[in-house]
């Protein structure tokens, strides 16, 4: 089947190239420069097994995130990382990783939120590089001169707080769709990772009351990494509740897989009205008083 | 060799006798492959060889048996299988022979028989894992008892591997371990991922949540302070665990 979204001309106003790139399109441009390629891996010690030539290694635990608090790294540390990465406000930035790109997928929702215009995201990531068995390098780029990389705008719209969702989202009232995208057990409430067993009932199993589950997994050929068709993808949306005329939430447990739903939603399917939330399941869970909805066990 | 070489999935060899089960080899040198794939058919087992390794193993469903090198990337390959399969035999091809080699590769593995060993051996160790048992040389059992008598930190692990691991648990960055221990990212990047992969787990989250489990996170004890530990000793005492499940897995 014919898949339309990779390499599709970009989308007016938000950025003046393709939003999805085959690793086919990559490979062709790779020696002309015309880019900077950034890894975001599950795992960032990855990058080191081998990466794309002259790729850089963003570590999402270490890079992408703020140093004390549980939030996306600040301004100041996003225009630090770009000028390390010798990226301007004007550098057709490429991002990939493993793990079905869900990690690059955040990277990207994340510069996004940060105003940078010229990015793309590698369909099918570095498992479909590999399979292929394109060009890989041990050699690390070199460090660059500061760029005076400067954050123009913050794109708010694209996020949802804990007080959007409280205030807009539960419930799932008319006018919106609330998407949980974790696997289908997390939704139903059962406890699949340590990390998330009520010990001292500090977060509780479930899933926000009025969201529809689309495990992020399903966007994706398995076979492949690549993601699927858009029909495809446009129908799993609109099983779930999806339309133009209504604003989207999505949310996962720590906000990297609902950045590939996020992702798919805004910047391919080009939905006018979708927000990533990215406090995930991990703050709301949390949350004195919150509604939550489970599976009977 | 002069015989057509193993194809994936290719059924035991007429005459041979009754089919035995399925091998799946994995990751292993084309040259080797080729022998231990006809060596097996010989013996009576079906042999596959997944074309897409990625895509096998996370679409794996059937408990299967495995021969792999002993190679980190397929103690990595295993851990996330078993996430999917946990009935998963495998047997691993030892490069080195030492009794460290051998208990890390029992670690992950049900069996495991050196890479240069006869043919007939491989099949001797491929047929025990199938049916959960491991055949190992008694020089190594006696190394064991040897090596047990002489350690130190019983968890194996160097006092600084354990800092690093206390350090990433309190949030430090693995570039602030580099500069503190005056190597390269790549190289603590590399000596980290080679300690996740001695705690059987895949990424710095699933490592810390093994440590955690087994005890390493927590400070040692000053000579005398527990009496339960020996001097000198990390207190690795395994506490009872919620989750059947090792490490974070997810999605």
């Amino acid at each position: 089947m014919k898949r339309p979204q990779a390499d599709d001309a970009p989308r007016t106003g938000t950025s003046t190239v393709p939003p999805l790139v085959s690793t086919a399109w990559v490979a062709e441009r790779l020696d002309a420069q015309e880019f900077v390629l950034v890894e975001v891996d599950e795992e960032a010690g990855t990058y080191y097994e081998g990466h794309l030539p002259g790729a850089r290694n963003a570590d999402w635990l270490d890079h992408l995130q703020h140093p004390v608090r549980r939030a996306m790294l600040d301004e100041a540390a996003f225009e630090n990382l770009m000028d390390r990465f010798g990226i301007t406000n004007d550098t057709h930035v490429v991002l990939y990783g493993d793990a079905w790109n869900f990690f690059a997928a955040s990277a990207y929702w994340i510069f996004r939120f940060y105003g940078h215009r010229r990015l793309s995201l590698m369909d099918g990531g570095r498992q479909l590089w590999l399979a292929e068995d394109r060009k890989m390098s041990e050699v690390l780029p070199e460090a660059v001169a500061a760029t005076g990389y400067r954050v123009r705008e913050h794109r708010s719209q694209i996020r949802a707080t804990r007080d959007d969702m409280l205030q807009r989202f539960v419930g799932a009232p008319e006018g919106t769709a609330l998407i949980d995208c974790r696997t289908p057990e997390e939704y139903a409430g059962q406890v699949v990772q340590e990390v998330d067993l009520p010990v001292a009932r500090h977060r509780m199993p479930g899933r926000i009351p009025g969201a529809r589950n689309l495990a992020t997994r399903e966007l994706v050929d398995p076979t492949t990494g690549r993601l699927r068709p858009r029909e495809e993808l446009q129908a799993l949306y609109a099983e779930r509740g999806v339309t133009d005329e209504v604003e989207v939430a999505v949310y996962c447990r720590v906000a990297e897989r609902s950045s590939l739903l996020w992702f798919v939603l805004d910047e391919l399917l080009r939905h006018p009205r979708v927000r990533n939330y990215d406090g995930g399941w991990a703050e709301y869970g949390s949350l004195i008083d919150a509604p939550v909805e489970r599976d009977p066990a | 060799m002069d015989q057509a070489p193993a194809r994936d999935d290719d059924p035991p060899r007429p005459g041979s006798s009754r089919t035995r089960g399925e091998v799946t080899l994995l990751l292993l040198a084309p040259v080797y492959q080729r022998g231990l794939a006809l060596g097996l058919r010989d013996a009576g087992y079906a042999v596959h060889v997944p074309p897409d390794l990625d895509g096998w193993a996370q679409n794996a469903e059937e408990p299967v048996l495995l021969v792999t090198p002993d190679s980190d990337a397929a103690f990595r390959l295993l851990v996330g299988l078993r996430k999917r399969v946990p009935d998963v035999l495998s047997v691993a091809l030892l490069e080195q022979t030492h009794a460290a080699a051998w208990s890390r590769a029992l670690h992950h593995c049900t069996g495991a028989v050196p890479l240069d060993a006869e043919l007939e051996d491989v099949v001797d160790a491929v047929r025990a894992a199938q049916r959960g048992h491991a055949v190992l040389p008694t020089t190594v059992i006696r190394g064991f008892g040897t090596a047990a008598e002489h350690v130190e930190q019983p968890a194996g692990f160097t006092a600084a591997e354990l800092a690093w691991l206390r350090a990433l648990a309190a949030n430090k960055t693995v570039g602030s371990l580099a500069r503190a221990a005056g190597v390269s990212e790549r190289e603590m990047y590399r000596q980290l991922n080679a300690i996740y992969a001695r705690l059987g787990a895949r990424t710095r989250t699933e490592a810390l949540l093994v440590a955690e489990r087994r005890g390493l996170l927590r400070e040692q004890r000053p000579p005398g302070a527990d009496s339960t530990s020996p001097a000198g000793m990390i207190d690795v005492r395994t506490r009872s665990t919620l989750l059947p499940t090792r490490g974070g897995g997810r999605r």
